[in-house]
Protein backbone atom coordinates (compact mmCIF):
# COMPACT_ATOMS: atom_id res chain seq x y z
CA UNK A 1 0.00 0.00 0.00
CA UNK A 2 1.23 3.64 -0.65
CA UNK A 3 3.07 4.48 2.17
CA UNK A 4 1.63 8.02 2.65
CA UNK A 5 -1.93 6.27 2.51
CA UNK A 6 -0.92 3.87 5.29
CA UNK A 7 0.53 6.47 7.23
CA UNK A 8 -3.05 8.43 7.02
CA UNK A 9 -4.73 5.62 7.73
CA UNK A 10 -2.41 4.80 10.85
CA UNK A 11 -4.16 8.66 12.23
CA UNK A 12 -7.29 6.24 13.00
CA UNK A 13 -4.89 5.22 15.84
CA UNK A 14 -5.55 9.26 16.98
CA UNK A 15 -8.42 9.01 19.72
CA UNK A 16 -10.16 10.95 22.82
CA UNK A 17 -8.91 10.16 26.04
CA UNK A 18 -11.45 7.37 27.46
CA UNK A 19 -11.52 9.10 30.76
CA UNK A 20 -12.28 12.31 28.69
CA UNK A 21 -15.46 10.69 26.27
CA UNK A 22 -16.61 9.29 29.34
CA UNK A 23 -16.88 12.50 31.76
CA UNK A 24 -18.06 14.39 28.64
CA UNK A 25 -20.72 12.10 27.84
CA UNK A 26 -21.89 11.90 31.70
CA UNK A 27 -21.43 16.25 31.30
CA UNK A 28 -23.54 16.19 28.33
CA UNK A 29 -26.58 13.63 29.62
CA UNK A 30 -26.97 15.98 32.85
CA UNK A 31 -27.03 18.94 30.73
CA UNK A 32 -29.72 17.96 27.96
CA UNK A 33 -31.34 15.56 30.90
CA UNK A 34 -32.22 19.68 32.80
CA UNK A 35 -34.06 20.72 29.61
CA UNK A 36 -37.15 19.62 30.49
CA UNK A 37 -39.27 17.99 28.04
CA UNK A 38 -42.15 19.60 26.05
CA UNK A 39 -45.18 17.61 25.94
CA UNK A 40 -46.60 16.79 22.43
CA UNK A 41 -49.34 15.19 20.94
CA UNK A 42 -49.48 11.83 19.23
CA UNK A 43 -51.03 13.52 16.23
CA UNK A 44 -47.74 15.78 16.00
CA UNK A 45 -45.63 12.62 17.05
CA UNK A 46 -46.73 10.38 13.82
CA UNK A 47 -46.65 13.85 12.17
CA UNK A 48 -42.75 13.99 12.98
CA UNK A 49 -42.19 10.43 12.59
CA UNK A 50 -43.66 10.22 8.99
CA UNK A 51 -41.41 13.00 8.23
CA UNK A 52 -38.60 11.77 9.57
CA UNK A 53 -38.22 8.15 7.78
CA UNK A 54 -40.33 9.05 3.98
CA UNK A 55 -38.91 11.56 1.80
CA UNK A 56 -40.23 15.43 1.38
CA UNK A 57 -40.88 15.16 -2.11
CA UNK A 58 -43.15 11.85 -1.14
CA UNK A 59 -44.70 13.53 1.60
CA UNK A 60 -45.89 16.63 -0.65
CA UNK A 61 -47.49 13.78 -3.17
CA UNK A 62 -49.51 12.64 -0.60
CA UNK A 63 -50.62 15.75 0.92
CA UNK A 64 -52.19 15.93 -2.33
CA UNK A 65 -56.42 14.39 -2.15
CA UNK A 66 -55.86 12.66 -5.33
CA UNK A 67 -52.93 10.17 -4.32
CA UNK A 68 -53.34 9.74 -0.10
CA UNK A 69 -55.79 6.72 -0.53
CA UNK A 70 -53.81 4.85 -2.99
CA UNK A 71 -50.60 5.48 -1.28
CA UNK A 72 -51.59 4.52 2.35
CA UNK A 73 -53.05 1.85 0.72
CA UNK A 74 -49.76 0.55 -0.92
CA UNK A 75 -47.91 1.58 1.83
CA UNK A 76 -49.56 -0.79 4.11
CA UNK A 77 -49.87 -3.45 1.99
CA UNK A 78 -45.74 -3.86 1.47
CA UNK A 79 -46.51 -3.10 -2.22
CA UNK A 80 -47.94 -4.97 -5.26
CA UNK A 81 -50.79 -2.60 -5.68
CA UNK A 82 -52.17 -0.67 -8.86
CA UNK A 83 -50.23 2.81 -8.09
CA UNK A 84 -46.79 1.14 -7.50
CA UNK A 85 -46.84 -1.14 -10.62
CA UNK A 86 -48.49 2.15 -12.49
CA UNK A 87 -45.21 4.06 -11.11
CA UNK A 88 -42.73 1.20 -12.75
CA UNK A 89 -42.06 2.96 -15.72
CA UNK A 90 -42.21 6.80 -13.89
CA UNK A 91 -39.44 9.02 -14.37
CA UNK A 92 -37.89 12.23 -12.83
CA UNK A 93 -40.11 14.81 -12.62
CA UNK A 94 -43.36 12.48 -12.90
CA UNK A 95 -45.60 12.68 -10.44
CA UNK A 96 -45.10 9.04 -9.21
CA UNK A 97 -41.68 8.89 -8.98
CA UNK A 98 -41.45 9.39 -5.64
CA UNK A 99 -43.72 6.26 -5.37
CA UNK A 100 -41.33 4.14 -7.57
CA UNK A 101 -38.46 5.09 -5.37
CA UNK A 102 -39.95 4.63 -2.08
CA UNK A 103 -41.61 0.94 -2.88
CA UNK A 104 -37.84 0.22 -3.83
CA UNK A 105 -36.53 1.69 -0.86
CA UNK A 106 -39.08 -0.39 1.44
CA UNK A 107 -38.27 -3.60 -0.62
CA UNK A 108 -34.62 -3.38 0.39
CA UNK A 109 -35.65 -2.32 4.35
CA UNK A 110 -37.80 -5.56 4.01
CA UNK A 111 -34.45 -7.73 2.29
CA UNK A 112 -32.76 -9.33 5.69
CA UNK A 113 -29.96 -10.75 3.85
CA UNK A 114 -27.31 -8.02 2.88
CA UNK A 115 -26.55 -10.23 0.10
CA UNK A 116 -30.47 -9.76 -1.43
CA UNK A 117 -30.18 -6.22 -0.53
CA UNK A 118 -26.66 -5.59 -2.38
CA UNK A 119 -28.67 -7.15 -5.66
CA UNK A 120 -31.64 -5.01 -5.08
CA UNK A 121 -29.22 -1.99 -5.02
CA UNK A 122 -28.05 -3.05 -7.89
CA UNK A 123 -31.28 -3.61 -9.69
CA UNK A 124 -32.45 -0.34 -8.50
CA UNK A 125 -29.23 1.00 -10.11
CA UNK A 126 -29.89 -0.37 -13.55
CA UNK A 127 -33.37 1.03 -13.58
CA UNK A 128 -31.86 4.63 -13.01
CA UNK A 129 -29.58 3.99 -15.54
CA UNK A 130 -32.32 2.92 -17.97
CA UNK A 131 -33.83 6.48 -16.77
CA UNK A 132 -31.37 8.33 -18.22
CA UNK A 133 -31.45 6.73 -21.52
CA UNK A 134 -34.95 7.73 -21.83
CA UNK A 135 -34.83 10.93 -21.05
CA UNK A 136 -31.75 11.60 -23.08
CA UNK A 137 -34.17 10.33 -26.22
CA UNK A 138 -37.11 12.35 -24.87
CA UNK A 139 -38.33 15.45 -26.34
CA UNK A 140 -38.06 17.61 -23.37
CA UNK A 141 -35.93 20.69 -23.81
CA UNK A 142 -32.21 20.88 -22.69
CA UNK A 143 -32.68 22.86 -19.35
CA UNK A 144 -35.63 19.64 -18.30
CA UNK A 145 -33.51 17.27 -19.56
CA UNK A 146 -30.61 18.03 -17.25
CA UNK A 147 -32.74 18.10 -13.98
CA UNK A 148 -34.16 15.09 -14.95
CA UNK A 149 -31.18 13.44 -15.50
CA UNK A 150 -29.71 15.15 -12.20
CA UNK A 151 -32.02 13.56 -10.41
CA UNK A 152 -31.99 10.01 -12.18
CA UNK A 153 -27.60 10.45 -11.29
CA UNK A 154 -27.97 11.81 -7.57
CA UNK A 155 -30.49 8.57 -7.03
CA UNK A 156 -27.85 6.33 -8.96
CA UNK A 157 -25.01 7.32 -6.77
CA UNK A 158 -26.55 6.93 -3.86
CA UNK A 159 -27.90 3.35 -4.79
CA UNK A 160 -23.76 3.24 -5.53
CA UNK A 161 -23.20 3.87 -1.96
CA UNK A 162 -25.52 1.67 -0.70
CA UNK A 163 -24.16 -1.08 -2.61
CA UNK A 164 -20.58 -0.39 -0.83
CA UNK A 165 -21.75 -0.04 2.06
CA UNK A 166 -23.25 -3.52 1.98
CA UNK A 167 -20.67 -4.74 0.54
CA UNK A 168 -19.15 -3.69 3.35
CA UNK A 169 -21.06 -5.79 5.62
CA UNK A 170 -20.54 -8.88 3.40
CA UNK A 171 -16.89 -8.48 3.36
CA UNK A 172 -16.61 -8.33 7.17
CA UNK A 173 -19.53 -10.56 7.72
CA UNK A 174 -18.08 -13.78 9.77
CA UNK A 175 -20.20 -17.02 8.39
CA UNK A 176 -19.83 -20.51 7.50
CA UNK A 177 -17.74 -21.40 4.17
CA UNK A 178 -20.91 -21.77 2.23
CA UNK A 179 -22.38 -18.78 2.54
CA UNK A 180 -19.10 -17.19 2.30
CA UNK A 181 -19.16 -18.68 -1.34
CA UNK A 182 -23.05 -17.98 -2.58
CA UNK A 183 -21.60 -14.25 -0.82
CA UNK A 184 -18.46 -14.53 -3.35
CA UNK A 185 -21.09 -15.50 -6.28
CA UNK A 186 -23.21 -12.83 -5.66
CA UNK A 187 -19.88 -10.30 -5.53
CA UNK A 188 -18.79 -11.44 -9.31
CA UNK A 189 -22.26 -11.30 -10.20
CA UNK A 190 -22.50 -7.80 -8.94
CA UNK A 191 -19.18 -7.55 -10.58
CA UNK A 192 -20.31 -7.99 -13.84
CA UNK A 193 -23.18 -6.10 -13.71
CA UNK A 194 -21.67 -2.79 -12.79
CA UNK A 195 -19.33 -3.18 -15.62
CA UNK A 196 -22.20 -3.54 -17.72
CA UNK A 197 -23.52 -0.20 -16.50
CA UNK A 198 -20.50 1.42 -16.95
CA UNK A 199 -20.24 0.33 -19.86
CA UNK A 200 -24.21 1.69 -20.55
CA UNK A 201 -23.38 5.05 -18.89
CA UNK A 202 -20.19 5.00 -21.58
CA UNK A 203 -21.96 4.76 -24.83
CA UNK A 204 -24.69 7.24 -23.41
CA UNK A 205 -21.60 9.86 -22.77
CA UNK A 206 -20.32 9.38 -26.62
CA UNK A 207 -23.79 9.71 -27.99
CA UNK A 208 -24.07 13.21 -26.73
CA UNK A 209 -22.73 15.73 -28.95
CA UNK A 210 -23.31 19.48 -27.46
CA UNK A 211 -24.26 19.07 -23.86
CA UNK A 212 -20.91 19.33 -21.83
CA UNK A 213 -22.95 19.61 -18.17
CA UNK A 214 -25.09 16.40 -18.89
CA UNK A 215 -21.62 14.81 -19.86
CA UNK A 216 -19.75 16.04 -16.80
CA UNK A 217 -23.40 14.83 -14.50
CA UNK A 218 -22.86 10.98 -16.59
CA UNK A 219 -19.12 10.90 -16.02
CA UNK A 220 -19.77 11.73 -12.16
CA UNK A 221 -22.60 8.67 -11.61
CA UNK A 222 -20.13 6.53 -14.35
CA UNK A 223 -17.26 6.83 -11.76
CA UNK A 224 -19.56 6.37 -8.52
CA UNK A 225 -20.65 2.85 -10.69
CA UNK A 226 -16.76 2.25 -11.46
CA UNK A 227 -15.98 2.30 -7.57
CA UNK A 228 -18.47 -0.30 -6.90
CA UNK A 229 -16.36 -2.12 -9.29
CA UNK A 230 -13.20 -1.87 -7.70
CA UNK A 231 -15.23 -2.26 -4.10
CA UNK A 232 -16.29 -5.69 -5.23
CA UNK A 233 -12.43 -7.14 -6.30
CA UNK A 234 -11.35 -5.50 -2.57
CA UNK A 235 -14.02 -7.71 -1.18
CA UNK A 236 -12.95 -10.91 -3.40
CA UNK A 237 -9.17 -9.74 -2.49
CA UNK A 238 -9.63 -9.78 1.00
CA UNK A 239 -11.79 -12.81 1.43
CA UNK A 240 -9.60 -14.72 -0.31
CA UNK A 241 -6.24 -13.29 1.73
CA UNK A 242 -8.28 -14.51 5.00
CA UNK A 243 -8.94 -18.43 2.93
CA UNK A 244 -12.58 -17.81 3.62
CA UNK A 245 -13.13 -18.69 -0.04
CA UNK A 246 -12.02 -21.21 -2.44
CA UNK A 247 -11.04 -19.41 -5.09
CA UNK A 248 -7.74 -20.01 -7.26
CA UNK A 249 -5.40 -17.24 -7.31
CA UNK A 250 -5.62 -17.14 -10.92
CA UNK A 251 -9.42 -15.75 -10.49
CA UNK A 252 -8.41 -13.60 -8.17
CA UNK A 253 -5.20 -12.15 -10.12
CA UNK A 254 -7.44 -11.75 -13.36
CA UNK A 255 -10.11 -9.79 -11.47
CA UNK A 256 -7.42 -7.66 -10.41
CA UNK A 257 -5.81 -7.64 -13.76
CA UNK A 258 -8.88 -6.82 -15.13
CA UNK A 259 -9.49 -3.75 -13.34
CA UNK A 260 -6.40 -2.25 -14.37
CA UNK A 261 -6.83 -2.41 -18.03
CA UNK A 262 -9.94 -0.54 -17.27
CA UNK A 263 -8.01 2.01 -15.39
CA UNK A 264 -5.39 1.70 -18.32
CA UNK A 265 -8.20 2.65 -21.04
CA UNK A 266 -9.26 5.50 -19.03
CA UNK A 267 -6.14 7.04 -18.70
CA UNK A 268 -5.16 6.64 -22.84
CA UNK A 269 -8.96 7.89 -23.18
CA UNK A 270 -8.00 10.95 -21.29
CA UNK A 271 -4.60 11.37 -22.70
CA UNK A 272 -6.47 10.99 -26.25
CA UNK A 273 -8.81 14.08 -25.66
CA UNK A 274 -5.27 16.04 -23.99
CA UNK A 275 -3.98 15.11 -27.48
CA UNK A 276 -7.25 16.39 -29.04
CA UNK A 277 -7.30 19.56 -27.43
CA UNK A 278 -3.49 20.28 -27.82
CA UNK A 279 -3.54 19.74 -31.88
CA UNK A 280 -6.89 21.94 -31.79
CA UNK A 281 -4.90 24.72 -29.75
CA UNK A 282 -2.39 24.82 -32.31
CA UNK A 283 -4.37 25.08 -35.16
CA UNK A 284 -6.04 28.40 -33.17
CA UNK A 285 -2.23 29.46 -32.21
CA UNK A 286 -1.60 29.47 -36.49
CA UNK A 287 -4.55 31.85 -36.54
CA UNK A 288 -4.01 33.83 -33.37
CA UNK A 289 0.09 34.54 -35.30
CA UNK A 290 -1.72 35.63 -38.41
CA UNK A 291 -4.48 37.85 -37.03
CA UNK A 292 -2.08 39.40 -34.72
CA UNK A 293 0.85 39.59 -38.05
CA UNK A 294 -2.86 41.79 -39.88
CA UNK A 295 -2.99 43.52 -36.29
CA UNK A 296 0.17 44.67 -36.45
CA UNK A 297 -0.21 45.48 -40.11
CA UNK A 298 -3.22 48.26 -39.11
CA UNK A 299 -1.50 49.59 -36.26
CA UNK A 300 1.24 50.93 -37.95
CA UNK A 301 -0.62 52.32 -40.29
CA UNK A 302 -2.67 54.93 -37.41
CA UNK A 303 -2.35 58.35 -38.06
CA UNK A 304 -0.11 59.67 -35.25
CA UNK A 305 -3.15 60.83 -33.25
CA UNK A 306 -4.03 57.94 -31.92
CA UNK A 307 -1.64 56.79 -30.00
CA UNK A 308 -4.41 55.37 -27.15
CA UNK A 309 -5.96 52.93 -29.42
CA UNK A 310 -2.29 51.63 -29.85
CA UNK A 311 -2.22 51.27 -26.04
CA UNK A 312 -5.34 49.28 -25.65
CA UNK A 313 -4.10 46.73 -28.52
CA UNK A 314 -0.89 45.97 -26.35
CA UNK A 315 -3.01 45.82 -23.03
CA UNK A 316 -4.78 43.50 -25.00
CA UNK A 317 -2.31 41.48 -26.77
CA UNK A 318 -0.26 41.57 -22.99
CA UNK A 319 -3.48 39.97 -21.22
CA UNK A 320 -3.78 37.35 -24.16
CA UNK A 321 -0.45 36.39 -23.84
CA UNK A 322 -1.04 35.91 -19.50
CA UNK A 323 -3.83 33.60 -20.83
CA UNK A 324 -1.76 31.77 -22.94
CA UNK A 325 0.74 31.64 -20.38
CA UNK A 326 -1.86 29.87 -17.54
CA UNK A 327 -2.96 27.76 -20.39
CA UNK A 328 0.24 26.27 -21.20
CA UNK A 329 0.88 26.10 -17.03
CA UNK A 330 -2.06 23.93 -16.94
CA UNK A 331 -1.53 22.07 -20.05
CA UNK A 332 1.56 20.76 -18.67
CA UNK A 333 0.19 20.12 -15.47
CA UNK A 334 -2.60 17.80 -16.91
CA UNK A 335 0.26 15.81 -18.64
CA UNK A 336 2.17 15.58 -15.78
CA UNK A 337 -0.65 14.52 -13.95
CA UNK A 338 -1.54 11.95 -16.95
CA UNK A 339 2.21 10.46 -17.01
CA UNK A 340 2.15 10.58 -13.02
CA UNK A 341 -1.31 8.09 -13.23
CA UNK A 342 0.14 6.43 -16.06
CA UNK A 343 3.04 5.54 -13.70
CA UNK A 344 0.82 4.73 -10.87
CA UNK A 345 -0.64 2.32 -13.01
CA UNK A 346 2.83 0.86 -13.70
CA UNK A 347 3.38 0.33 -10.35
CA UNK A 348 0.11 -1.02 -9.37
CA UNK A 349 0.97 -4.14 -12.57
CA UNK A 350 4.48 -4.41 -10.51
CA UNK A 351 2.85 -4.98 -7.28
CA UNK A 352 0.48 -7.17 -8.72
CA UNK A 353 2.88 -9.26 -10.54
CA UNK A 354 4.90 -9.39 -7.13
CA UNK A 355 1.81 -11.02 -5.87
CA UNK A 356 1.45 -8.18 -3.39
CA UNK A 357 -2.79 -8.26 -4.12
CA UNK A 358 -3.56 -5.93 -1.87
CA UNK A 359 -0.97 -3.51 -2.35
CA UNK A 360 -1.85 -3.24 -5.63
CA UNK A 361 -5.42 -2.53 -5.24
CA UNK A 362 -4.54 0.50 -3.18
CA UNK A 363 -2.20 1.47 -5.78
CA UNK A 364 -4.70 1.34 -8.35
CA UNK A 365 -7.20 2.84 -6.34
CA UNK A 366 -4.51 5.81 -6.00
CA UNK A 367 -3.98 5.43 -9.92
CA UNK A 368 -7.90 5.91 -10.51
CA UNK A 369 -8.67 8.91 -8.26
CA UNK A 370 -5.86 10.79 -10.19
CA UNK A 371 -7.09 9.46 -13.29
CA UNK A 372 -10.85 11.14 -12.23
CA UNK A 373 -9.05 14.27 -11.36
CA UNK A 374 -7.20 15.11 -14.39
CA UNK A 375 -10.36 14.04 -16.36
CA UNK A 376 -12.23 16.97 -14.65
CA UNK A 377 -9.79 19.06 -15.53
CA UNK A 378 -10.02 17.48 -19.59
CA UNK A 379 -13.51 18.05 -19.77
CA UNK A 380 -13.26 21.57 -18.05
CA UNK A 381 -11.43 22.48 -21.32
CA UNK A 382 -13.07 20.52 -23.96
CA UNK A 383 -16.63 22.39 -21.92
CA UNK A 384 -14.72 25.79 -22.25
CA UNK A 385 -13.73 25.54 -25.92
CA UNK A 386 -17.26 24.61 -27.07
CA UNK A 387 -18.77 27.85 -24.76
CA UNK A 388 -15.79 30.07 -27.14
CA UNK A 389 -16.56 28.00 -30.17
CA UNK A 390 -20.83 29.25 -29.86
CA UNK A 391 -19.72 32.59 -28.81
CA UNK A 392 -17.89 32.58 -31.82
CA UNK A 393 -21.18 31.43 -34.19
CA UNK A 394 -22.49 33.94 -32.85
CA UNK A 395 -20.48 37.11 -33.19
CA UNK A 396 -19.90 36.22 -37.11
CA UNK A 397 -23.08 37.23 -38.31
CA UNK A 398 -23.16 40.43 -36.31
CA UNK A 399 -20.10 41.75 -37.42
CA UNK A 400 -21.14 40.80 -40.96
CA UNK A 401 -24.56 42.64 -40.58
CA UNK A 402 -22.01 45.87 -39.57
CA UNK A 403 -19.92 45.60 -42.65
CA UNK A 404 -22.79 45.53 -44.98
CA UNK B 1 -25.45 2.04 13.43
CA UNK B 2 -24.64 2.34 10.15
CA UNK B 3 -24.47 6.33 8.77
CA UNK B 4 -27.71 7.31 7.87
CA UNK B 5 -29.49 4.13 8.81
CA UNK B 6 -32.73 3.43 10.00
CA UNK B 7 -31.44 3.06 13.55
CA UNK B 8 -29.86 6.53 13.44
CA UNK B 9 -33.38 8.11 11.92
CA UNK B 10 -35.19 6.65 14.80
CA UNK B 11 -32.64 7.47 17.10
CA UNK B 12 -33.38 11.32 16.15
CA UNK B 13 -36.83 10.66 15.97
CA UNK B 14 -36.39 9.74 19.59
CA UNK B 15 -34.42 13.23 20.01
CA UNK B 16 -36.60 15.24 18.00
CA UNK B 17 -40.20 14.44 19.45
CA UNK B 18 -39.45 12.58 23.20
CA UNK B 19 -35.66 14.76 23.57
CA UNK B 20 -34.68 11.63 25.02
CA UNK B 21 -31.17 11.55 26.12
CA UNK B 22 -30.11 8.37 25.85
CA UNK B 23 -31.00 8.43 22.14
CA UNK B 24 -28.36 11.11 21.91
CA UNK B 25 -25.80 9.13 24.05
CA UNK B 26 -26.43 6.69 21.35
CA UNK B 27 -25.71 8.65 18.90
CA UNK B 28 -22.39 10.55 20.81
CA UNK B 29 -20.83 6.98 21.37
CA UNK B 30 -20.99 6.44 17.86
CA UNK B 31 -19.37 9.62 16.20
CA UNK B 32 -17.61 11.34 19.35
CA UNK B 33 -13.97 9.94 18.63
CA UNK B 34 -14.53 10.93 14.67
CA UNK B 35 -15.53 14.60 15.38
CA UNK B 36 -12.78 14.72 18.06
CA UNK B 37 -10.40 13.38 15.65
CA UNK B 38 -11.42 15.66 12.91
CA UNK B 39 -11.28 18.81 15.32
CA UNK B 40 -7.88 17.83 17.08
CA UNK B 41 -6.64 17.85 12.91
CA UNK B 42 -7.83 21.36 12.25
CA UNK B 43 -6.41 22.74 16.18
CA UNK B 44 -3.64 20.28 16.96
CA UNK B 45 -4.36 20.67 20.52
CA UNK B 46 -6.07 17.97 22.69
CA UNK B 47 -7.47 20.17 25.37
CA UNK B 48 -8.95 22.72 22.68
CA UNK B 49 -10.10 19.69 20.97
CA UNK B 50 -12.14 18.55 23.80
CA UNK B 51 -13.50 21.56 24.52
CA UNK B 52 -14.49 22.03 20.75
CA UNK B 53 -16.09 18.96 20.63
CA UNK B 54 -17.79 19.01 23.28
CA UNK B 55 -18.96 22.27 22.35
CA UNK B 56 -20.28 20.49 18.71
CA UNK B 57 -22.43 17.61 20.36
CA UNK B 58 -24.47 20.61 22.90
CA UNK B 59 -25.14 22.48 19.95
CA UNK B 60 -26.19 19.73 17.62
CA UNK B 61 -28.77 18.47 20.15
CA UNK B 62 -30.12 21.92 20.51
CA UNK B 63 -30.00 22.37 16.76
CA UNK B 64 -32.13 18.94 16.86
CA UNK B 65 -34.60 20.06 19.20
CA UNK B 66 -35.41 23.53 17.85
CA UNK B 67 -35.26 23.13 13.89
CA UNK B 68 -38.01 22.31 12.15
CA UNK B 69 -35.97 21.20 9.23
CA UNK B 70 -35.62 17.42 8.85
CA UNK B 71 -31.95 16.13 9.83
CA UNK B 72 -31.43 13.79 6.55
CA UNK B 73 -28.05 13.36 7.51
CA UNK B 74 -26.66 13.56 10.63
CA UNK B 75 -22.83 12.85 9.92
CA UNK B 76 -22.86 15.71 7.51
CA UNK B 77 -24.77 17.97 9.89
CA UNK B 78 -21.86 17.15 12.88
CA UNK B 79 -19.03 17.89 10.53
CA UNK B 80 -20.51 21.26 9.38
CA UNK B 81 -21.08 21.69 13.45
CA UNK B 82 -17.35 20.90 13.70
CA UNK B 83 -16.13 23.09 11.25
CA UNK B 84 -18.54 25.98 12.71
CA UNK B 85 -16.80 25.69 15.99
CA UNK B 86 -13.48 25.45 15.10
CA UNK B 87 -14.11 28.48 12.65
CA UNK B 88 -15.59 30.61 16.05
CA UNK B 89 -12.78 29.50 18.15
CA UNK B 90 -10.42 30.67 15.55
CA UNK B 91 -12.10 33.80 15.80
CA UNK B 92 -12.27 34.31 19.44
CA UNK B 93 -8.70 33.30 20.15
CA UNK B 94 -7.20 34.99 16.94
CA UNK B 95 -4.95 32.04 16.78
CA UNK B 96 -3.31 31.52 13.75
CA UNK B 97 -0.96 28.99 14.90
CA UNK B 98 -0.85 25.88 16.96
CA UNK B 99 1.90 25.11 19.24
CA UNK B 100 3.23 22.41 17.43
CA UNK B 101 6.96 23.67 17.16
CA UNK B 102 7.03 23.18 21.06
CA UNK B 103 8.05 19.70 20.80
CA UNK B 104 7.44 19.09 24.80
CA UNK B 105 4.08 20.36 24.65
CA UNK B 106 3.14 18.33 21.54
CA UNK B 107 4.69 15.09 22.77
CA UNK B 108 2.83 15.96 26.22
CA UNK B 109 -0.44 15.85 24.27
CA UNK B 110 0.61 12.94 22.83
CA UNK B 111 0.97 11.12 26.03
CA UNK B 112 -2.45 12.46 27.10
CA UNK B 113 -3.69 10.06 24.04
CA UNK B 114 -2.73 7.08 25.62
CA UNK B 115 -0.74 5.98 22.90
CA UNK B 116 2.90 5.27 25.06
CA UNK B 117 2.26 1.44 24.26
CA UNK B 118 2.04 2.04 20.78
CA UNK B 119 5.32 3.85 20.03
CA UNK B 120 5.90 2.79 16.41
CA UNK B 121 2.45 4.12 15.11
CA UNK B 122 3.28 7.36 17.76
CA UNK B 123 6.41 8.15 15.57
CA UNK B 124 4.58 7.52 11.95
CA UNK B 125 1.58 9.86 13.57
CA UNK B 126 3.79 12.53 14.69
CA UNK B 127 5.63 12.27 10.83
CA UNK B 128 2.60 12.83 8.97
CA UNK B 129 0.82 14.99 10.99
CA UNK B 130 3.27 17.73 10.87
CA UNK B 131 2.95 17.41 6.80
CA UNK B 132 -0.46 17.30 6.75
CA UNK B 133 -0.23 20.83 9.49
CA UNK B 134 1.63 22.31 6.36
CA UNK B 135 -1.30 21.75 3.97
CA UNK B 136 -4.32 24.46 3.48
CA UNK B 137 -6.96 24.06 5.77
CA UNK B 138 -9.34 22.91 2.44
CA UNK B 139 -6.78 20.04 1.13
CA UNK B 140 -6.21 18.76 5.03
CA UNK B 141 -9.71 18.26 5.81
CA UNK B 142 -9.99 16.59 2.25
CA UNK B 143 -7.48 14.12 3.17
CA UNK B 144 -8.54 13.47 6.26
CA UNK B 145 -12.33 12.63 5.84
CA UNK B 146 -11.00 10.12 2.76
CA UNK B 147 -8.08 8.28 3.94
CA UNK B 148 -8.68 9.10 7.65
CA UNK B 149 -12.50 8.44 8.27
CA UNK B 150 -12.94 6.84 4.59
CA UNK B 151 -15.61 8.37 3.36
CA UNK B 152 -16.63 8.04 -0.07
CA UNK B 153 -15.97 11.32 -2.50
CA UNK B 154 -19.50 11.17 -2.53
CA UNK B 155 -19.83 11.38 1.12
CA UNK B 156 -17.39 13.89 1.73
CA UNK B 157 -18.98 16.39 -0.99
CA UNK B 158 -22.43 16.50 1.21
CA UNK B 159 -20.72 17.04 4.10
CA UNK B 160 -18.04 19.88 2.48
CA UNK B 161 -20.78 20.89 0.59
CA UNK B 162 -18.67 21.15 -2.54
CA UNK B 163 -19.59 19.20 -6.06
CA UNK B 164 -17.92 15.71 -6.30
CA UNK B 165 -15.41 16.87 -9.39
CA UNK B 166 -14.34 19.23 -6.75
CA UNK B 167 -13.26 17.13 -3.81
CA UNK B 168 -11.67 14.82 -6.37
CA UNK B 169 -9.83 17.52 -7.91
CA UNK B 170 -9.09 18.76 -3.93
CA UNK B 171 -7.82 15.75 -3.15
CA UNK B 172 -5.52 14.81 -6.14
CA UNK B 173 -3.73 18.29 -5.64
CA UNK B 174 -3.39 17.69 -1.54
CA UNK B 175 -2.21 14.12 -1.53
CA UNK B 176 0.50 15.31 -4.35
CA UNK B 177 1.33 18.31 -2.19
CA UNK B 178 1.52 16.05 0.89
CA UNK B 179 4.08 13.85 -1.09
CA UNK B 180 5.94 16.68 -2.20
CA UNK B 181 6.16 18.20 1.49
CA UNK B 182 7.41 14.56 2.43
CA UNK B 183 9.81 14.47 -0.30
CA UNK B 184 7.97 11.36 -2.08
Amino acid sequence: MDKVIEQLRDLKNVKPREDWAKRNRDLLMSQITSQAPEKQSSFLNSLYFTKMFVPTRFLNFVAKPIGVVSVIIVMALGGGAMTVSASKDSLPGNILYPVKLTSERVKVSLTVSEDKKVQLHVTNAEERVREIAVILESDDDAGAKNKKITTASDNLKRQMEDVKESLDVVRDQKVDKEKNEQSMEMVKEVDQKVEVLSQKLQVTIDDISVDNEVVQIIDDAQDSVDEVGVKTVEVIVEKFDKGEVDLTSEEVFSAVEKKMNLLADKIADVQFKEDEIAQQEDVDADVLIEEEATDLQDTTDLPTGQAGTTEVIVEEEENEELGIKNDAEEKEQVVIDSENAKATLEEAVALLNSGDLASALEKMKEGNDMTEGIQVVVEAKISEREVVEIEEEVVVPLIEVEIE
Amino acid sequence: MKRNSIQEKYLIFRIKQHKDPDAYGQLYDHYVTRIYRFVFFKVSSSEDAEDITADVFLKTWQYIRNTDKKIGNLNALLYKMSRNAVIDYYRSKRRTEMPMSDQSSYEDIMDKRDIEAEVEVKMEIENIEKYLDQLKDEYREVVILRHVEQYSINEIAEILEKSVSNVRVILHRAIKRLKELIGE
